[in-house]
């Protein structure tokens, strides 16, 4: 009989329909969630808890402001662990309580938590922070996050994103301290498309296009970007004080720059930066290999040097026109900037085949 | 250092949202934080941290008035609305000046000879999302964009707009009207794309390291009585009727683009 008893007691907790959270409430023992439950106020996963989100769930926040910033309150505060596996036929949805608006409700909240919290197949909209996370570990998986103020947001974390939809936020992806390996995911319609500092992040086969801001910005951060489609943003690609291995990239049509480094160093292999508005690459106080890639039919120019030291480029097309010096903006043209050097243009217009784009993106 | 200390606990107060009076005689006040209703302020303005103009809310400043806009101590890294510098964000409506007053002045706060002289941490005044903004006789200076308008309207009455980064950045559906408006000594003047509408009626473009007027595809231009002076580029766009236009000393006065833009 005690031992039945302790079972019970030790066994999950299973929420079922309209399951109901009201106020500040914490969740002390693993629990299961499936069906709608609905979050009015602030709810904790203490440490060394798990919470368990069953396909097709909806999870609803209610709206609270209580200092009329415009941002809601109310929200998933998980300190232990956090596993929601939808699946393609039955998504998980967190969502608002009411006609939503990015910012209705507060943010999935992960703070030092160790274990992996994993979300797959679930649809995180109109939140203030649709992922937030200090010091914690997440995976998310063929998910979506529209509509909120920012859709992902951590620092000091490592989380890998695959096959996501991160879609009309006001922001994108910003985060700082952290590692981010980011697959196969489109990043689409915000102001800032994935902007960082002092961290690690690797790009793979990622669409990041018109955003108004920068597609990727990397402020003291190391970047690997391999295949990535990045395009009709404002700027493409930024990065300062940083260093890039980026090869095999589409950078085209943004509507300023296509990449634009500052004392940066980096290897800029077989990529693709034409049709930019200004200018392919600008480039101040950088290092590092500039060949191989398509430069070809940028607005005003292909390459501006803004930095005092020369700048060497290795073989690249330029597009049908043989007079390179026109194409570039440096040392003849102002004084106050270094020259630009480069090997004899390639032959032909190199073979660099569009990246694949995201599977839900191809339309 | 005192000044610092009540700057961070500022800073730390996530929404400051009531203007604070700093002197009973002089009217100095001190901004940042999300305002609701209407605030008006006059004379002195210290643009402390960020300010954000929700959906609903309007901000006055009235004709006379100096807005100095510090730059923040805090490693403001992540930007809170969509700069690293402070910001003023405006999704209501903003009201700057009036005709036929005073001026108002816009700039950044620099103690001469601190560590910061030289340079701003000054983002600009951003309209977005339906927000709305009136400037008559104003002055906007030292911002890295003085005014962009991302899906949002701005109307401009005898205002200058120099020694910004960008002077405006029309995106997103922006809509910018201007009458007697100068725009001077930056990188660029005036960005414009993503199917924002730019009207300037009587105008000087003057004197931009790079180009003075950058209009991408979709940008519907309206362009009458404008000088475009002393720029490296004078225009930079497509299909544009340039009949109104009266280009001076640019390095080069008209450039055609290939169609790009978000």
């Amino acid at each position: 009989m005690r031992l039945l008893l302790l079972l019970l007691l030790l066994a999950p907790v299973t929420a079922w329909a309209e399951t109901v959270y009201r106020g500040e409430q914490t969740l002390w023992q693993d629990t299961v969630w499936e069906g709608e439950i609905l979050i009015d106020g602030i709810l904790t996963v203490a440490p060394e808890v798990r919470l368990e989100i069953r396909p097709g769930s909806v999870i609803r926040f209610t709206r609270n402001d209580t200092n009329g910033d415009g941002i809601g309150e109310h929200e998933l505060f998980v300190q232990g662990e956090l596993l929601a596996l939808g699946t393609a036929e039955a998504p998980i949805r967190f969502t608002a309580a009411g006609d939503g608006f990015p910012g209705f409700w507060g943010a999935i909240n992960m703070m030092a938590s160790e274990n992996d919290n994993r979300l797959e197949h679930c649809l995180v909209e109109f939140a203030y922070r649709g992922f937030h996370a200090h010091f914690g570990r997440g995976k998310v998986r063929d998910s979506v996050f529209r509509h909120n103020r920012r859709a992902f947001q951590f620092q000091e974390s490592t989380v890998s994103i695959e096959r996501c939809r991160i879609v009309d936020n006001f922001n994108g992806i910003q985060f700082r301290d952290s590692t981010v390996r980011m697959v196969e995911s489109t990043v689409r319609g915000g102001n800032w498309g994935v902007r960082c500092v002092y961290s690690d992040i690797e790009l793979v086969n990622n669409l990041i296009e018109g955003n108004l801001a920068n597609g990727v910005s990397l402020r003291d951060s190391d970047l690997v970007a391999r295949g990535n489609t990045i395009t009709r943003n404002r700027r493409g690609l930024y990065l300062q004080r940083s260093r890039g291995e980026i090869d095999g990239n589409w950078l085209q049509g943004n509507a300023e720059h296509g990449t634009f480094f500052e004392e940066s160093d980096i290897n800029l292999v077989g990529n693709r930066i034409a049709g930019n508005g200004r200018a392919g690459i600008r480039w101040i106080e950088s290092g590092g290999t500039i060949v191989g890639n398509d430069l070809s039919d940028n607005g005003e120019y292909a390459v501006i040097n803004d930095g005092s030291d020369e700048m060497s480029i290795g073989r690249n097309w330029w597009g049908k026109s043989s007079r390179v010096a026109g194409l570039v903006r440096d040392q003849s043209d102002r004084a106050d900037v270094g020259p630009v050097r480069w090997d004899a243009p390639l032959p032909q217009e190199p073979d660099l085949p569009q990246p694949p784009i995201p599977k839900k993106d191809r339309e | 250092m005192v000044y610092r200390l009540g700057l961070l606990l500022c800073l730390l107060l996530t929404a400051c949202s009531a203007p604070r009076q700093t002197t009973g005689q002089a009217n100095v006040f001190e901004l940042a934080g999300v305002l609701a209703g209407e605030t008006v302020l006059h004379d002195i303005v210290h643009l402390v941290a960020d300010v954000r103009v929700p959906v609903g809310a309007r901000l006055v400043i009235e004709p006379g008035s100096t807005i100095l806009v510090h730059s923040t101590d805090s490693t403001k890294i992540d930007p809170e609305f969509l700069s690293s510098k402070v910001e003023l964000l405006v999704e209501g409506e903003l009201v700057v000046g009036a005709a036929g007053a005073e001026p108002v002045h816009v700039l950044p706060y620099v103690t001469v000879g601190s560590e910061d002289a030289g340079e701003t941490g000054w983002a600009g005044i951003e309209l977005i999302a339906g927000g709305v903004g009136r400037f008559n006789n104003v002055r906007l200076s030292g911002a890295e964009t003085a005014l962009l308008v991302s899906g949002a309207s701005a109307v401009l009455d005898q205002v200058v707009v120099t020694d910004n980064r960008y002077g405006v950045i029309l995106q997103n559906g922006g809509r910018f009207s201007g009458t007697d408006v100068l725009i001077d000594r930056g990188e660029t003047g005036i960005l414009c794309w993503g199917e924002g509408s730019l009207d300037i009626r009587r105008g000087n473009i003057v004197g931009h390291d790079e180009e003075g007027v950058v209009l991408g595809p979709g940008c519907q231009t309206v362009l009458q009585e404008v000088e475009i002076r002393g720029n490296d580029l004078g225009l930079v766009g497509s299909a544009m009727e340039t009949g109104r236009i009266r280009f001076v000393d640019n390095r080069v006065d008209h450039l055609q683009r290939v169609e790009v833009g978000p």
